[in-house]
């Protein structure tokens, strides 16, 4: 685990950190197939893996955007641990998660709970929350807060009669959002205890 | 008294930081008052928050999702090697070159000489493989490696070594059930298998059993929700075809299926090699396991291995051996071998409309 780690690396993070793609997209491929086998290796199917290792990239780019972000692993150890813990989340989430040893193939560090993961399980609910809302509704949500459209754009795309109408649309829609993604995100939360307690 | 909407309005408003300055007084002063508002408040303000990461996420995921696509081809399909047949060097070379400075005597001297030498190499390597020449092309991800040491150099080449490799290779049912056969270079040491084409999809595969020295696999899909094939056009055939037969075969050198043919050119394959024959037609690292077919879409082989140094010599399986093969192991006759003859008398294109069917990319992690 007291892996030293390469000058090189320290480079390739201060790239990442500065958002060069083309840094990013070494590492993305360097790294691929020692989560995706990870996962194939723990019950998963090839779509998740490589949706698991996209998310392990998220996260690892985010973590790298965090104040006073420190790593003292190589990438790769980095990269494994962050796409186990993913894995192990997802299992519990599908429960079929049972108490058999998961498969290693490399050193992995055990992860405190942090910010990041908040942010996961916030986008995993809102992502269940939009799924689950339907048609205009999606929609017109994610026009309106995600992609900032303003409500008279929204009023003529989706064709009411005028704003008040769409605002109260919106208004309905917000609502039915909301209940069910403090649902999800209130259960769904996998806590580190969980985790560790298999 | 305001209606539930013109207060999440309101609440809205605030957390956006919209607010006259006026109102913002008088709402302060009831968020202090009033418990619930204030938790409908931050309930806002935490979904706030969700959309925000939402968008940021998004955006992320598509970036990555465009490297992916972007390094997509590098990661999966390291074409699973032919086995490549690779002479010594000949001796072409020095007697072209040596003839101009050496009498006509010298030359045949040479020439004795080294007719000598070759025959030696050949009577020499008759009983056992030339490991040198008979190299099986397992061909790493090596332009991935040497894109990244171009690009930074430096980086601890360690973190390429040990990782699962990935292969690609050409395979195909025999049985509607789901039986189907490859090389055995192609899933040697395979820890997962997935086969994939236009009509079924990627579903995962296993071996069920295999032979080295044949060249030969046998896998079965694995998944439980397969319905199975609508059909296995084509016959296996048992007897030996003859050189001069026209032949073809369809493999996935790259993501798509690709067609070549040929002709027999020899009841035999490398060094001799009774097993297999020796056709004409291109093939490349990827068409490792493919079927071979004879004008009557009849089953004659399995694409295996080829000739470094001649060009368009490649090797396949006989199929009366695979027959042999798989009756060998087949003592309960739970595999039917394939005897159907809808591809008789039908022209090339219809043919390979129906066997593409059941012609697969396979990808192996091993």
């Amino acid at each position: 685990m007291n892996q030293v780690q390469p000058v090189a690396e320290i480079q390739v993070l201060e790239l990442l950190q500065a958002g060069d793609d083309k840094t990013l997209k070494i590492v993305y491929r360097q790294n691929y197939q020692t989560v995706v086998s990870f996962i194939l290796n723990n019950g998963g199917s090839l779509q998740e893996a490589k949706d698991t290792y996209q998310e392990t990239i998220i996260v690892f780019c985010e973590k790298l955007k965090q104040d006073g972000f420190e790593l003292n692993c190589s990438i790769k150890t980095f990269l494994y641990s962050i796409g186990r813990r993913l894995w192990l989340k997802q299992l519990k989430r599908k429960s079929r998660f049972t108490t058999e040893e998961l498969n290693d193939s490399e050193d992995y560090l055990p992860f405190e709970e942090d910010k990041t993961d908040e942010r996961e399980e916030q986008f995993y609910a809102m992502n269940q929350a939009l799924e689950q809302l339907g048609e205009p509704c999606r929609s017109i949500l994610k026009d309106f807060y995600i992609n900032g459209n303003s409500m008279e754009e929204i009023t003529q795309k989706f064709g009411y009669t005028n704003a008040d109408n769409a605002k109260n649309q919106k208004y309905k829609c917000l609502k039915r959002l909301k209940k069910s993604f403090f649902e999800v995100f209130n259960n769904g939360l996998v806590t580190n205890e969980e985790l560790q307690r298999d | 008294m305001k209606n539930s909407r013109e207060i999440d309005e309101i609440i809205e408003r605030y957390c956006f930081g919209e607010l006259t300055p006026e109102e913002l007084r008088i709402f302060e002063q009831w968020l202090e008052n009033d418990p619930q508002m204030l938790a409908s408040v931050n309930d806002f303000l935490s979904l706030k928050n969700a959309f925000e990461n939402y968008r940021e996420r998004l955006a992320l995921k598509k970036k990555i999702e465009r490297i992916h696509e972007e390094v997509e081809y590098d990661l999966f399909n390291a074409p699973a090697p032919l086995k490549v047949v690779k002479s010594g060097k000949s001796s072409k070379v020095i007697f072209g070159k040596e003839r101009s400075y050496f009498s006509i005597a010298a030359a045949i001297s040479i020439f004795l000489l080294s007719a000598v030498s070759l025959s030696l190499w050949i009577f020499g390597n008759g009983s056992s493989k030339n490991q040198n020449a008979y190299r099986e092309l397992r061909r790493e991800v090596e332009k991935i490696k040497k894109n990244q040491k171009e690009i930074i150099k430096g980086i601890n080449a360690d973190d390429v070594k040990g990782e699962l490799k990935q292969f690609t290779g050409t395979g195909f049912a025999i049985t509607k059930d789901g039986y189907l056969l490859t090389s055995y270079h192609v899933v040697q040491d395979a820890k997962q298998i997935y086969i994939s084409n236009e009509s079924v999809g990627q579903l995962q595969a296993e071996v069920v059993y295999s032979d080295k020295s044949l060249d030969l696999a046998m896998l079965k899909i694995k998944e439980d929700s397969f319905p199975g094939f609508k059909e296995i056009p084509f016959a296996l055939k048992k007897s030996i075809s003859d050189p001069g037969e026209k032949v073809f075969t369809l493999g996935f050198p790259r993501e798509d299926l690709v067609f070549g043919d040929g002709s027999i050119s020899s009841y035999t394959g490398f060094e001799g090699d009774t097993t297999a024959y020796q056709i004409s037609i291109p093939v490349n690292p990827g068409n490792s396991g493919g079927p071979l077919f004879d004008n009557q879409g009849n089953l004659i082989g399995i694409i295996s291995g080829k000739n470094e140094s001649v060009e368009g010599a490649s090797f396949a399986v006989k199929s009366k051996w695979i027959n042999d093969y798989i009756n060998s192991k087949n003592e309960d006759s739970a595999i039917l071998l394939p005897n159907n003859k809808l591809l008789i008398g039908v022209d090339r294109a219809t043919q390979i409309k129906r066997l593409k069917e059941v012609v697969f990319i396979i990808r192996v992690f091993n």
